[in-house]
Parts: structure tokens; C-alpha cells; sequence
């Protein structure tokens, strides 16, 4: 029962906080960072136990079940980000409903990761729709709307496909559909898959993402990007290896589908990353991409692949998150998240600095952080399953990351800095702890892999799909061999070989930003130096054709075409009687051509 | 252990003298391509101890100061992943080319970040061209790599040595479509012309190096020289069949060589040039020679 009363103490603790902000702002915030720790700590003895409950609410009952490893693994990102996420909104502008809709945001991932029963399952999705849309709203609305429509789209999608499985199964638990046959299966893994698509933002999905993480809360984007996105992840994870494994594992075709899909969302993505000139949106993108690769991973189903997919997300919630929280700690700091305006932070919030900058290390695959593991499962697999084009176009996505994340990192910290900066302190105690902590897991699950693999082998073994030889510090396939702690340490040593030599040298004198070469010119404030307006012009201009073909403008012209029907079918109310009378007219004579004098008889 | 750390070190300064050595004489070759006299071969040895032996050199910041130290980090590791002649460091079984591939990359990033604190516009423009310029030839390294990874089932360096051991075994014989692709990737991969738009001292005044001088230059010039054996070494493990201490060193001094010859007649591209070069001829050769394994299997 304790998963119940982490969902109590949530749900509990939301409508408290929001009650007792009505009397003080500190009381709710006391109240919030309360729930939210004691949800954490109790997750967090959850560890290694099997949990569940059932309650029945009148017409049926829920269930929730830790049936799967993942449940666990993907149930403790989510506990740890909200409560990092609700630290670090002590600190911005919110209303006191917002930490309501969090609170009530943590309970529906958490019962959602542990639904086993189809309706417990819609309706914490629904839970989770609901109040992210509610965290977006407290920044813009317009883009919290718009992730409102895309998502009750994934939603009915969803809840076609459970009314179609009971009426063929007469069952509301998740288990393995047995007696359908392989186009029903099909249908109803499509619906199911293209609702989850919704939430994890996998192309052609994934409009919404831009807006919405570029105007939500600084702190909340921490929080849909590392956590809510899990959810989609999870259930694909739900779709493919429970409810239709037999017929996913046998579907090849259907496999290379989804990979393939996985892998142009990669790399689309990440070409549309290097354009943005905000932060959020960039990271936006990067987001998507990132997923991207982990659809790709578990799409192909093999033992190796999955565990590269699932080591995947659970970096990406560790590396996401933090690059969204140092984001939102110089958005505390300037107010702005536009790159062009921004630049020289590191001298200002260094460890803002060394988050955003471990963050992109780990984005980009760079061992030893926990980014890359994942990436080389992938690449092996890949190979050893022959899928060399679909490699190919994942490593041209991992090359994009390069170029948005330098990009990244440089126009905020480094370059000259703006004067009107010129006194801007660190961020507080609220935005830079969850930065350490976050530091942590990226550096330690890169030096032992093992530890988040234990969780996948322990998914891949329950689930009869096969297992990856490991250990903690090292992974083999056919093909290779990664020994992570190796790397860690040839690393360090290399590092301190290299500051020897580096101490060797004489000493050195620091030199204001402008002292430098200009080539005779004198510069002052009047000259921009910062090169960040249009960071990849050339690169943009070779690939001005591809940029151009965007999936919105499918959309703009559906809800034109919508719009413009719309407007001719309210034309003919014309509110003249004389033509409701040809109406009129009309329609008897249709009838009795239609049934062919029979009205009269 | 002891005695082992004293031979990595050994091997380390064996490197750093070597890819000195193979700088300086890549000079003198362009020198009397260019009907120039030219610097001595040791020249790049002296450049060194010179640039080491400055002192109150400015400096623009703790990550400015970092930035080539992490350069020189990264192609350290690197070095100790690829075999290296006869000489087997323990760590080419335990990292397979993809971590290289990677670890490859850490050295540029490391650059990048002391320049970008730099704060000089030309410094930024460089690693922006240097990035995609990577968009370019590091797919087309890939594809070409793959094709020999692919016939042998083996993604391990050090294993694609031991296969292609004796002389007329040489990968490049069976792969030489993708061989000669792979040639072309690391002609960009090391920056000569027509794919020198990173430094293009003309335009962008040296860029990353731009504001760097005395130990920081010095630091980039060991990192420099380390990284010419450990892309050319990659190659020839890859497609040249490694070899034992002599043969490496000549097979790896005559690549380089090939591409300086190359670099000395050649004017430079302009980047979305280079970039769209990439994108057209090598990686559809090196699509035909994955191809050509793919059907051979």
C-alpha cells in the first residue's frame, strides 16, 4: 500500500498547498517541499520490492501494479525531478495553483507507471494531460492550449484503442491480447502507439513541444522534459513487450518502421535544433531528438537494442533535465532565454556554467558521462542487426548534437560579456542544488553503466526477450567491448598528465574580454563581438530546401481547410426563409427519390 | 605497474617527438613544393620548448586556460585506444572504434570551449566551420569504416589488426572503395586543404588559436602533433593493417605525407563548399562500398 500513500500524500499535499498559500506564500511552499520529499523518500524505499494496490471507486476498480522493473526506475526520475522541479519554483513567479497541478502532475506519472489495468492507465494520463497543461498555462497560454489539443489527440487515440480491446477481450487489464488476429493486433497497436507518440513528442507528433517548453515555466520544463516524456517512453515499453509482445516480436516490419521513424525524428530534429536562436527551443528540439534514438533502440527489439533504448532515457532524463535547470537559472538571473542576448555568464555563474556544460558532454555521447553507454548499444546493435543506413542517420543526429550544443554553451557563457550583465551573481541555493545533484548520476552512471543495467536486464529477463552480457563497469556485444571505468580512468590520468605539462609552462596575466586580437582595430562596446546571430548561416544555406519542407504547414493547411469548411457549411444558414423553403423543397424530393414513393404507402 | 606507467609515458613522449617530427617536415615538404628553403625538421620541437619557456602570457579566463589542456586530454585517451604498432596498449580491447570515434571528438570540444572564452569572433567562426565541416566527413569516416567492421563481425580495432596481419591481406586491397573514401574523410579530419576553413589564417586570422599564445600555443601544438599519429594510426589500423613499430611509423608517415603533398597544391573551399563536397562524392562512394561488402557477404 505504500505506492497509495505516496499517491495520498501528493494528491493531499496539492489541495493543502493550495489552501495554505491563500493564507501565506511560505506556508504553501513549506507544504509543497513536504509532500514532495516525503513522496521521494518513500518511492525510494520502495526499491527492490514488489508494490501495488487496488481500491475500487464504485463502477470499477484501479489497479496498480510495480509489474515491470521499469515502473520503479522510471517512478524514481520522476519523484526526484519533481522535487527538484518544486525546489527550484520556490524562487520564480507562480500562482498558487501551480503547485497544485505539479503535485497532482507527480501522483498521475506515478500511478500511471505502475497501471495495470486499462482504465487506471487512461485515467492517469488523463491526470497527466490535465495538469501539465495547467503547469504550462502558469507561463503562456496560447502554447498550453496547443499542447492540450495535440495531447487529448494522443488521448483519443488511447481510448479508441482500450473501448476496442474490451469489446474483443471483455478484459480491462493490460495483459497479452491473445485471440485477436494480426490486422486487429495492428490497428490496435498503432492507436495505442501513436497516443504515446503524442507524449514523447516522437515526428510527426511533435509540434507542440516547441511552444510548450519554450513557455512554460523555467523550472517546469525541467520536469516535462525529464519526466512527463517518460511516460510516452513507458508506454511504449507497456505496448511492444506486454500487451502485444508476441505479435511486436514477430512484426519485422512493423520494428523497422518504428526504428526508422525514431531515427528521421534524430535527425530532423537535430537539424532543426542548430537553427533556433532560443535556448528552450533548442533544447526543445534536442529533446525530441534524444528520444528519437531511444524509439529507434527499442523499436528493433533485440535484447541489446532495448537495453540501449532504455540506458538512453534514463540519461536523457538526468542530462535533459540539468540543461533545463541551468537554463532556467540564467532565466532567473537576465530574464531572457534568447541566446543572441545572453553571453560571457561563466564568469558571473560558474556553476551554472559547469552543469550546462557536463550537461552537453553528456548530450553529445562524450564518454565517460552517462550520455554515451547508450549510444554505443545502439550502434552495436544496429550493426549487428545489419541496419547500417539507420545507423548511419543516427550518427549524422549524434553530430548534430555537437553543433547545437556548442552552440548552446557558447552564446550563454562564453564570448564577450554584455555590460548590462555586469553584475549578475550566481544563481541561489533553489536552482544550483538540483545542478550538483543532477552532476552526480550523469558522471557516475557513465564510469558504471552496470547499475542503471541492472534494472534493464532485470525488465529484459521477466519479460522472456534475452539478456546483455555486463557488468558494472564494462558492456560486451559481438561486435565489441566499452570497459567504462577504463575510460573514466585513462581520462583522469590523461588529465593530470596533461595539467603537468600545462604547469610547466610560465605564468600568465589576465586580460580584460576586449584585449584581444582585433587586427589593429580598437573595439569598445559599440562593436559586437559575440558571434551568435545566425550561429550556422552557411550550414543553413546548403539546406535551405530541406528546412523548408516543415510538417507544420501539413497542419496550417488541414486547419485552414478545416477553418475554410467550416466557414461553407455556415453559409448555408443564410437566414433568408426563402431559402430554407428550397431546403425544404430539396429534401422531400431527395426522400422520395430515395425511397422511391414507399413515404407514401 | 610501475614499470607499465613508465612505458605509457615513454610511449606518450615517443608520440609527442614523433608527431613533431612529422609537423616539421610536412613544412619543409610544402616549403620546397612552394620553391621555399623552409624551416629545419626539428623546427616544431624548438617551437615548443619556446613557446613553454614564456611566461606572462595573457590569459582571458580558468576555462581559456582549460581549453587546451582538455585538448591535449582528449587525444591522449584516444591515443591509448588505438594500437599502436607492435605495441598493444591494454586499452584497445576494451574500447572498440566507436569509443575512439568519440573520444576523438573531446579533443576539438576541449579547444572550443578555451576559444570560445576567448571572446574573439574569429575564434567562434572557426569552431562553427570546424563543426560542420565534422557534419561533412564524419558520416563519410563512418560509412567507410563500417565496411571492414562489417566482413570481420568486429567493431575492435585491435582485432582488425590481427586479421589483416600479413601484407597482402591488407584491408585496403578487398575495400577499396571505402578505403578511398575513408582517405578523403580524413583529409578533413585533419584539417588540410582544401578543408583548412577551422585555421584559414587568411580569412579568420588562425581562428580557434586565434587568441591563444606562449604555453596555451605550446599546449595545442603537442595536441596537434599527438592528434597527426592518432588519425593517421587509426587509418592504418583500420585499412593499412597496423604493422610493427617501423612499418607503423613509415605507413603513417607516408599517409601524412600524402595528404601534406595534397594540402601544398590546394586552394580551400569555402565551407558550405566543403560541406556539400562531402555530402556528394565520398559518402556515395563510400555508400558503394558498403554496397559492394554487402553483396559479397
Amino acid at each position: 500500500m505504500t505506492l497509495f500513500y505516496i499517491l495520498l500524500i501528493l494528491f493531499v499535499g496539492g489541495i493543502l498547498t493550495y489552501l495554505g498559500a491563500k493564507i501565506s506564500k511560505h506556508l504553501g511552499h513549506a507544504i509543497a517541499f513536504t509532500s514532495s520529499t516525503l513522496s521521494l523518500y518513500f518511492h525510494s524505499i520502495l526499491y527492490g520490492k514488489l508494490y501495488g494496490f487496488t481500491i475500487d471507486i464504485g463502477l470499477f476498480k484501479l489497479h496498480a501494479v510495480a509489474f515491470s522493473p521499469l515502473s520503479w526506475l522510471i517512478g524514481e526520475i520522476v519523484v526526484v525531478i519533481g522535487f527538484l522541479s518544486i525546489l527550484a519554483s520556490f524562487k520564480e513567479k507562480h500562482s498558487d495553483f501551480y503547485y497544485l497541478s505539479v503535485q497532482f502532475l507527480l501522483a498521475g506519472m506515478l500511478l500511471f507507471v505502475n497501471a495495470y489495468d486499462s482504465i487506471t492507465l487512461f485515467l492517469s494520463l488523463e491526470l497527466v494531460t490535465l495538469f501539465s497543461f495547467f503547469g504550462i498555462w502558469d507561463g503562456r497560454k496560447e502554447s498550453a492550449v496547443k499542447y492540450l489539443i495535440w495531447n487529448l489527440l494522443g488521448a483519443y487515440f488511447i481510448v479508441a484503442a482500450i473501448a476496442i480491446l474490451y469489446r474483443f477481450t471483455g478484459s480491462y487489464f493490460m495483459n497479452e491480447v491473445h485471440y485477436l488476429g494480426k490486422a486487429q493486433k495492428l490497428v490496435l497497436f498503432l492507436l495505442l502507439f501513436a497516443g504515446f507518440a503524442v507524449k514523447s513528442a516522437l515526428m510527426p507528433f511533435h509540434v507542440w513541444v516547441k511552444d510548450a517548453y519554450r513557455d512554460s515555466p523555467h523550472s517546469f520544463t525541467a520536469l516535462l522534459s525529464g519526466a512527463v516524456s517518460k511516460i510516452g517512453i513507458f508506454g511504449y515499453f507497456l505496448i511492444m513487450f506486454y500487451t502485444f509482445a508476441k505479435f511486436f516480436i514477430g512484426a519485422k516490419y512493423l520494428q523497422l518502421t518504428l526504428a526508422w521513424l525514431g531515427g528521421i525524428t534524430a535527425l530532423f530534429a537535430g537539424i532543426y535544433a542548430t537553427t533556433k536562436d532560443d535556448s528552450k527551443e533548442l533544447l526543445a528540439y534536442s529533446s525530441i531528438s534524444q528520444l528519437g534514438y531511444v524509439v529507434a533502440g527499442i523499436a528493433l527489439a533485440t535484447p541489446l537494442s532495448i537495453s540501449a533504448g532504455a540506458f538512453q532515457f534514463v540519461g536523457h532524463a538526468i542530462f535533459e533535465t540539468l540543461l533545463f535547470f541551468t537554463i532556467a537559472s540564467v532565466a532567473y538571473r537576465t530574464g531572457t532565454t534568447r541566446m543572441t542576448e545572453l553571453g560571457g555568464l561563466i564568469k558571473k555563474m560558474p556553476v551554472s556554467f559547469i552543469g550546462l556544460l557536463f550537461g552537453i558532454i553528456a548530450l553529445s555521447g562524450i564518454p565517460p558521462t552517462v550520455g554515451f553507454p547508450g549510444k554505443w548499444m545502439l550502434y552495436e546493435s544496429f550493426i549487428i542487426e545489419g541496419r547500417i543506413l539507420l545507423a548511419a542517420v543516427i550518427f549524422t543526429a549524434s553530430i548534430t548534437a555537437f553543433l547545437y550544443s556548442f552552440r548552446l554553451v557558447y552564446s550563454i557563457f562564453l564570448g564577450p560579456l554584455p555590460s548590462k550583465y555586469e553584475d549578475v551573481k550566481e544563481a541561489p541555493f533553489n536552482f544550483t542544488f538540483p545542478i550538483i545533484v543532477l552532476l552526480i548520476p550523469l558522471l557516475l552512471f557513465g564510469v558504471q553503466p552496470g547499475i542503471v543495467l541492472y534494472y534493464i536486464d532485470r525488465f529484459l529477463s521477466i519479460f522472456g526477450i534475452g539478456k546483455i552480457e555486463h557488468s558494472y563497469s564494462y558492456i560486451v556485444t559481438s561486435l565489441g567491448k566499452f570497459n567504462a571505468l577504463y575510460v573514466g580512468i585513462v581520462f583522469a590520468a590523461a588529465f593530470v598528465f596533461a595539467f603537468i605539462v600545462y604547469l610547466l609552462g610560465g605564468r600568465t596575466r589576465k586580460v580584460h574580454q576586449f584585449d584581444n586580437f582585433t587586427a589593429g582595430e580598437v573595439v569598445d562596446e559599440s562593436y559586437k563581438l559575440h558571434y551568435v546571430d545566425d550561429f550556422y548561416l552557411f550550414l543553413e544555406r546548403e539546406i535551405k530546401g530541406f528546412l523548408k519542407l516543415r510538417i507544420e504547414s501539413l497542419y496550417d493547411w488541414l486547419s485552414k481547410f478545416v477553418d475554410g469548411l467550416g466557414d461553407a457549411v455556415r453559409r448555408v444558414y443564410s437566414g433568408s426563409h426563402g431559402d430554407y423553403i428550397v431546403y425544404l423543397g430539396f429534401t422531400l424530393l431527395l426522400l422520395i427519390l430515395i425511397y422511391g414513393g414507399k413515404l407514401w404507402f | 605497474m610501475v614499470l607499465k606507467i613508465i612505458e605509457y609515458l615513454g610511449i606518450v613522449f615517443g608520440v609527442i617527438i614523433l608527431g613533431l617530427l612529422y609537423g616539421g617536415i610536412a613544412r619543409k615538404v610544402i616549403a620546397r613544393i612552394h620553391r621555399r628553403y623552409g624551416p629545419p625538421f626539428y623546427q616544431n620541437i624548438l617551437d615548443v620548448l619556446k613557446l613553454f619557456a614564456k611566461s606572462n602570457e595573457a590569459s582571458h579566463g580558468v576555462l581559456f586556460n582549460l581549453g587546451p589542456v582538455i585538448a591535449f586530454t582528449g587525444v591522449l585517451v584516444s591515443l591509448f585506444f588505438i594500437p599502436l604498432g607492435s605495441f598493444r596498449p591494454l586499452f584497445s580491447f576494451e574500447g572498440d572504434i566507436f569509443v575512439v570515434f568519440y573520444l576523438l571528438v573531446v579533443a576539438p570540444l576541449g579547444m572550443a570551449l578555451g576559444a570560445g572564452e576567448g571572446a574573439n569572433p574569429n575564434a567562434t567562426i572557426g569552431i562553427a566551420r570546424g563543426l560542420t565541416l565534422m557534419l561533412g566527413y564524419e558520416l563519410v569516416f563512418f560509412l567507410s569504416v563500417l565496411a571492414p567492421m562489417i566482413h570481420y563481425r568486429t567493431a575492435s580495432i585491435a582485432t582488425l589488426v590481427t586479421v589483416q596481419s600479413a601484407f597482402p591481406h591488407w584491408n585496403v586491397f578487398p575495400f577499396f572503395i571505402s578505403a578511398f573514401a575513408g582517405l578523403i574523410a580524413l583529409h578533413g579530419m585533419m584539417g588540410e586543404k582544401p578543408f583548412d576553413q577551422v585555421i584559414a589564417p587568411h580569412e579568420i586570422a588562425s581562428g580557434p588559436m586565434v587568441e591563444y599564445s606562449g604555453k596555451f600555443l605550446g599546449l595545442l601544438q603537442l595536441y596537434h602533433a599527438v592528434g597527426i599519429i592518432v588519425e593517421t594510426g587509426l587509418v592504418v589500423d583500420i585499412f593499412f593493417g597496423g604493422g610493427n613499430w617501423l612499418t607503423f611509423i613509415l605507413k603513417t608517415f607516408f599517409l601524412f605525407i600524402t595528404l601534406v603533398i595534397i594540402n601544398a597544391v590546394m586552394p580551400r573551399f569555402r565551407i558550405g563548399q566543403a560541406v556539400k563536397f562531402y555530402w556528394k562524392y565520398p559518402l556515395v562512394i563510400s555508400l558503394i562500398g558498403l554496397l559492394i561488402v554487402a553483396i559479397w557477404r
